[in-house]
């Protein structure tokens, strides 16, 4: 069953006039972009993931029917060391094989001109052309992790971690040496018309303690983020998975504008701690609710994300707390337009979802 | 040469908590040298050792770096050991996990915390890696008469292969004869009771104690 769209502001108009205080139609949405979209549309993912002319097509029919309100471009930072990945049927991409990244390994760049480095000319073709089949309506972001999920990408996380204790001189050289190669990658994006959106996973608290976040994740994102807003002009979106109660605080210091958490946290106590410096994003439950279960439980799962943060001082966006299973049924997906247009038509109306 | 042997085994338990990978192999030496049991010492030394660590870890005193390390030390002991290990007769029959990530997922780190300690905790580890296939859990655990077959995945995009692994034991007719135990975070208690499965654990102490439950161990 299709979902009759109700959108009177395109995604990129809503989510400028929100960021400026003006009036909107519904709150913005952050249900990130998933392989289960391309299943619905019955999307050859093979060649989606290939054929740079096909997945724009693609990006134009799925915006059409589901309203997707953001763009995705990734560079992969593993790759230009040498990692190989594996792109399984309608999966993940995955890395296959690490590389040892030692001794002379650091001493010299992996990319000097990304303009013109045949590695990424896919990229460039796929920016141009996604910007310029939907960038009037749909803001892009450019999608990368964040200095140490791609440290440990590309050298394998347990050594990284264990270098952490036996060596971290070790592991700040690698750390160096890969956001220098991610400031060399966004500085060809000056002026274009994008944001920057970081996925950080290795830094999650599940992974690294409180001392080691602030030792060898902090100080490079903060360093990229920086970097990523003069290039952008404006701050970036950051996902961290999992327990990061104990350094909500740092995470807000790197310089984010909006924070995206999953199902480990609550959105209220997110709210409460950081809620007046950063926009909080999140965190409809992508197995519990979106994957095992109704529409109906999609609806309450909504309900009770704004009940929680839609007064949050910077801003609520919902979303998802992270990727959405393939197998999710689409009426479930169907009930999170449905639902977002009840309870989150502007101006919010908490008699809406109390 | 009991009080010789207490300090021997003190010594390697306090050098996989300390993560001393060469006194762990010095003293492993030592006790070689001095005839104490090899299994003997791998499990009141330095399988003690990691059991410390394990509690270490629960306490939030020790991260996964630690944990990594600490493993490294007893393995590093292991090896020595391994050799003089006795193997004719009286040894009891350890009960057997099977564990691996499942297919399409590489993420192996959680896989590999529970195996360290739940081996620590004196089972046997079959340890099929990641990216397994359902059939590949299935096959093993009935070829190596395990008790448990622990499931492990990150990712929400491949959590639904556990469900294969419970449906393959039942279509085999063999459902009853291993426990199914699942973990990985997008999961919950609620997903292991949809799937069947057996049990469910948010972190690797608490797997360990997942399985001493399930097999009567506890």
């Amino acid at each position: 069953m299709a979902t009759k769209l109700r959108d009177q502001m395109t995604p990129k108009e809503r989510v400028l006039a929100w960021e400026e205080g003006r009036p909107i139609d519904r709150v913005p949405s952050k249900f990130s972009y998933s392989p289960a979209l391309l299943k619905f549309e019955g999307v050859d993912t093979k060649r989606y993931g290939t054929d740079n002319a096909y997945k724009i097509a693609t990006e134009v029919k799925i915006y059409e029917k589901y309203r997707t309100e953001e763009l995705a471009a990734g560079f992969s930072v593993p790759g230009l060391y040498g990692a190989t990945y594996a792109n399984p049927e309608g999966g993940h991409a995955y890395i296959l094989e690490t590389v040892p990244l030692e001794g002379d390994d650091l001493k010299h760049p992996v990319i000097t001109d990304p303009k013109t480095d045949p590695r990424l000319a896919p990229f460039w073709e796929y920016l141009d052309g996604i910007l310029e089949a939907l960038g009037d309506k749909v803001p892009l972001r450019v999608m990368m992790e964040g200095p140490i999920t791609q440290a440990g990408r590309t050298i394998g996380v347990e050594k990284l971690l264990k270098k952490t204790l036996r060596d971290p001189e070790y592991v700040h050289a690698v750390l160096e040496h890969i956001l220098q190669t991610q400031l060399t990658l966004i500085s060809a994006l000056e002026g274009y018309d994008i944001g920057f959106q970081i996925m950080d996973p290795v830094s999650s608290g599940d992974v690294l303690s409180p001392e080691n976040y602030r030792a060898f994740a902090k100080p490079y994102l903060t360093r990229l983020f920086t970097e990523m807003t003069r290039i952008a002009g404006k701050k970036p979106y950051l996902h961290i998975c999992g327990h990061t109660e104990k350094v909500l605080h740092d995470i807000v210091e790197t310089g984010p504008a909006a924070f995206s958490v999953d199902n480990a946290l609550d959105l209220a106590e997110v709210k409460r701690e950081i809620g007046d410096k950063v926009t909080v994003i999140g965190n409809v439950h992508p197995t519990a609710t979106m994957l095992l279960g109704t529409p109906e439980d999609v609806d309450a799962d909504l309900k009770k994300c704004f009940q929680k943060a839609w007064d949050s001082p910077k801003g609520y966006i919902p979303g998802y707390g992270c990727g959405l299973p393939v197998p999710t049924p689409k009426e479930n997906v169907d009930a999170v337009y449905d639902a977002l247009w009840k309870y989150g038509r502007w101006p919010l109306n908490p008699e809406n979802f109390s | 040469m009991s009080s010789e042997r207490e300090r021997i085994l003190r010594g390697l338990s306090d050098s996989v908590v300390d993560m001393d990978e060469d006194t762990a192999a010095e003293l492993s030496n030592e006790a070689v040298a001095q005839g104490i049991d090899a299994l003997e010492v791998i499990d009141e030394g330095l399988a003690d050792g990691m059991r410390r660590a394990g509690d270490l870890f629960e306490s939030e005193e020790y991260f996964i770096p630690e944990l990594l390390v600490c493993s490294d030390a007893l393995n590093a002991g292991v090896e020595v050991l391994k050799p003089h290990i006795k193997v004719e007769g009286g040894a009891e029959k350890k009960t057997k996990v099977v564990i691996g990530v499942i297919e399409g997922d590489t993420h192996d780190i959680g896989k590999n915390l529970v195996k360290i300690l739940v081996e620590a905790g004196g089972f046997e580890i079959i340890d099929l890696g990641r990216d397994v296939p359902a059939e590949k859990f299935v096959d093993t655990a009935i070829a190596e008469q395990a008790d448990v077959i622990a499931l492990s995945t990150l990712m929400t995009t491949t959590m639904l292969g556990m469900p294969k692994v419970v449906e393959l034991l039942k279509e085999k007719g063999v459902r009853e004869k291993h426990k199914v135990i699942v973990g990985g975070g997008p999961l919950s208690q609620a997903f292991s009771d949809k799937i069947g499965a057996d049990g469910y654990s948010k972190n690797a102490s608490e797997a360990l104690k997942l399985v001493k439950t399930l097999v009567g161990r506890a």
